[in-house]
């Protein structure tokens, strides 16, 4: 393969990344793990570059080539392992949405070490000879017999960061966190593939060209999330709700609930105490009814302004009047604990839909609605 | 260039586009969006797939051999301005909302006449050797007229480009004007990449860029879906949160930004005397007459939410703030009048200034404009 041929296979994952650095610079929700995120697209760009420096040092003589090749396959190493440790930071703090605890922390402090002994082992590979060497003669790139230290180590962080994200989705109460997180943990498959092609046939170029599509991927996803959620509440939005419905009525389910909680006076609260008030009273609201409904696998969701849907199998009409009541206790909780001026009161509403009956969806609304306001009107 | 080599260079986007691709159907109810979004990636992949397929026959020698590099072959032209076509489909329903079928009868004719004629040189090029032909012991010889497949793909292109660019001059929503502008550089990409590719044949970019340029529309239209209200057509909320917050990190001081909070008088009595449509009738009313205001000024304008909008834009004072606030309020006499159901449109304003790398936070700045809007909504009722 030629060096142009090189360049070729590597300009199009370059391409792609750059997209990928542009879209995360100047996405809408700056987080934190974007950072780390711009890292990790930075070190893939840089080893794709470094990777085509390889090749041509490997096939091309000319003067200080033994130097050159020293020092090229030692930034390539090192980028390697940053890369996977890096990888392994994204996932984790993504999976715990940014926030760690005492002891995850210090885990994560501790998980740099074996990162650092590597790097120390690969930036001293002209004296110990242990991950690759350069025969003085012939000048050229040698493997040494330990060349597995830094193999096992790249593949030890990923693996371990899709080890966590597995556990991770397994704990999520949404649907769309469980999705994420699970995509978290396969997506690690492709570099997998990608560096195991590489090595069935040294012509391959895979590893890192598939990595690259990997964060791509991973944006891609981050997007979709965004879409799908209620930015306010972190909770589905309507658009999600209709599709979750929608599928639903296509799977011809049936016996599960519809149930529409309504805040009080919301407008009231919005108009005395200002919109930054208004929206911590829906995120409160959004807090208790992850609390309650968020273990039994309901669908939660916010369906506009104050009013928000849930749906979930609750075995009778007496069980739901239980939980909802329970929502509301947890919701007077919250206030108390927060110290808000002010109360807040919900009303519920809700009907079930029965497959016998075949009722369209949007009487299922509708009676829903009705009953919400039922219990409106009683209370006042 | 060998099969691997090719194998190297298409795999990379076969997999981003396949993987893209069944990411959407997985997701999302079927729309004639996404249907047609998926056929233009179904084409991309059949095609790179053909082309592989003919590289891996090219120069074998085996029994049947020939038959099957001349059949690879054709397949992977004949596909050539399937692509463009799937391209120009789309983007005619992303603008118009219709798609290539329901064209007249003469624009059809137009696009169908030199497929057809294209098709028959392909099929014939046993004979004629015009685009291609597949010399002795198997192996693909260039034709005179290679350039052919690429200028009809490209000019499919163009058509899209001249759509593109016939649709950005005519619109005025200046959310849709980028956008459509974007669209127009995306389509570039794949005409340049097939140009590069002709004069320098050693390199194969057309269709890696074309997977791109794909992708690029994808994100585009989520980008889309993520920043901009769908009822109204301007920013949202989410996009309005993070312009403010960028806003608030820049240093430099020589420039007053202004945030505007807005609120619809009587906007609920709207909804329950005629009812939600017209209520979201009267908010896009609004919007359109907010985009008119603020056109070709630096102004951000989004809705804040329900019947509140905001708009941030840079003003040397409060009077001037104050000024600008007033002749929004005589735009919406002007122009806020419904002669169908005999409501006027009147909002209540209110006005902070923005310091900039000021600690202030976010939320004190909308509640200094928030309070100052109930106050002047309070007078406007007490009057």
């Amino acid at each position: 393969m030629s060096i142009w041929a090189y360049l070729q296979v590597e300009l199009v994952p370059f391409l792609v990344l750059m997209l990928t650095m542009y879209l995360s610079k100047t996405g809408i929700q700056s987080y934190q793990n974007m950072r780390r995120f711009q890292n990790l697209v930075l070190f893939v760009m840089c080893i794709l570059v470094v990777d085509c420096g390889t090749w041509y040092t490997f096939t091309h003589p000319f003067a200080y080539r033994a130097d050159v090749i020293w020092l090229i396959n030692i930034t390539y190493f090192l980028l390697t392992e940053l890369i996977a440790y890096y990888w392994f930071l994204y996932v984790y703090y993504q999976i715990h949405n940014n926030v760690l605890t005492s002891e995850q922390a210090h885990l994560v402090k501790l998980s740099v070490i074996p990162l650092l002994i590597v790097c120390g082992i690969i930036v001293c590979s002209p004296w110990n000879h242990m991950v690759f060497t350069v025969n003085p003669v012939t000048q050229d790139y040698a493997r040494g017999t330990f060349h597995w230290i830094q193999v096992l180590c790249g593949f030890s962080y990923m693996f371990l960061a899709s080890v966590c994200a597995y556990r991770e989705s397994r704990k999520a109460q949404l649907l769309d966190q469980k999705k994420e997180y699970r995509f978290l943990c396969y997506i690690v498959l492709l570099p997998f593939i990608g560096g195991a092609l590489q090595l069935l046939n040294f012509d391959f170029v895979f590893l890192w060209p598939f990595t690259a599509a990997s964060l791509f991927l991973i944006l891609i996803d981050l997007q979709k999330y965004q879409i799908s959620v209620d930015a306010l509440t972190s909770l589905n939005n309507r658009g999600t709700l209709e599709r979750y419905l929608q599928q639903k009525l296509a799977r011809r389910e049936s016996g599960w609930y519809l149930l529409m909680i309504d805040v009080d006076h919301f407008k009231l609260i919005n108009d005395k105490y200002g919109h930054m008030e208004g929206d911590q009273a829906l995120q409160t609201v959004a807090k208790a009814l992850q609390n309650v409904f968020g273990p039994t696998n309901a669908f939660i969701s916010r369906y506009g302004g104050d009013e928000f849907m849930v749906i979930s199998e609750f075995a009778s009409d007496a069980e739901t009047e239980v939980v909802v009541e329970r929502f509301q206790k947890d919701l007077n909780g919250q206030v108390r604990e927060r110290g808000f001026p002010y109360e807040i009161q919900t009303s519920a509403g809700y009907a079930q839909f029965t497959d016998e009956e075949r009722t369209p969806l949007a009487k299922i609304i509708q009676l829903a609605d009705r009953n919400m306001y039922m219990q409106k009107k009683a209370k006042a | 260039m060998t099969f691997i080599m090719y194998l190297n260079v298409y795999l990379f986007p076969l997999i981003l586009l396949v993987i893209v691709c069944s990411s959407i159907r997985g997701s999302v109810i079927q729309t004639m969006d996404n249907r047609l979004y998926i056929r233009l990636i179904w084409s991309t992949c059949l095609l790179m797939t053909a082309e592989l397929l003919a590289w891996l026959m090219d120069g074998r020698t085996f029994p049947g051999a020939g038959l099957l590099v001349w059949g690879m072959n054709i397949a992977y032209f004949m596909l050539v301005p399937c692509v463009s076509l799937a391209w120009l489909d789309y983007l005619c329903f992303q603008l118009y909302k219709k798609t290539l079928f329901v064209l007249s009868g003469r624009a059809k004719l137009a696009l169908a006449v030199p497929l057809v004629l294209y098709y028959g040189i392909i099929l014939l090029s046993g004979m004629t050797h015009l685009v291609f032909w597949i010399g002795s012991s198997n192996f693909y010889v260039r034709g005179r007229y290679a350039y052919l497949p690429y200028t009809l793909s490209n000019a499919y292109m163009l058509v899209a480009l001249i759509m593109i660019i016939r649709c950005t001059l005519a619109e005025f929503l200046s959310v849709l004007k980028r956008q459509y502008m974007l669209f127009g550089i995306i389509t570039v990409l794949p005409m340049a990449a097939a140009v590069l590719q002709f004069y320098f044949d050693h390199i194969r970019i057309i269709f890696p860029v074309t997977a791109i340029a794909e992708l690029m529309l994808y994100i585009l239209l989520q980008r889309q879906q993520i920043t901009i209200d769908p009822l109204t057509g301007i920013n949202n909320r989410a996009c309005f949160n993070s312009y403010l917050a960028k806003q608030m990190e820049h240093k430099e001081t020589d420039r007053q930004l202004y945030l505007f909070m807005m609120d619809m008088n009587h906007f609920k009595g709207i909804n329950d005397t005629y009812g939600h449509d017209v209520g979201d009738e009267a908010l896009k009313h609004a919007a359109r007459i907010l985009s008119d205001f603020f056109h070709r000024s630096n102004a951000f304008v989004a809705r804040y939410g329900g019947d509140e909008f905001c708009v941030i834009k840079p003003c040397q004072n409060d009077r001037e703030a104050q000024l600008l606030a007033e002749q929004l309020e005589g735009a919406f006499e002007k122009a806020g009048y419904s002669e169908q159901y005999g409501y006027t449109l009147s909002f209540s304003i209110g006005f902070a200034r923005l310091k900039a790398g000021d600690a202030a936070l976010r939320e004190d700045i909308i509640q200094r404009a928030d309070e100052m809007m109930y106050q002047n909504k309070k007078r406007g009722r007490s009057a």
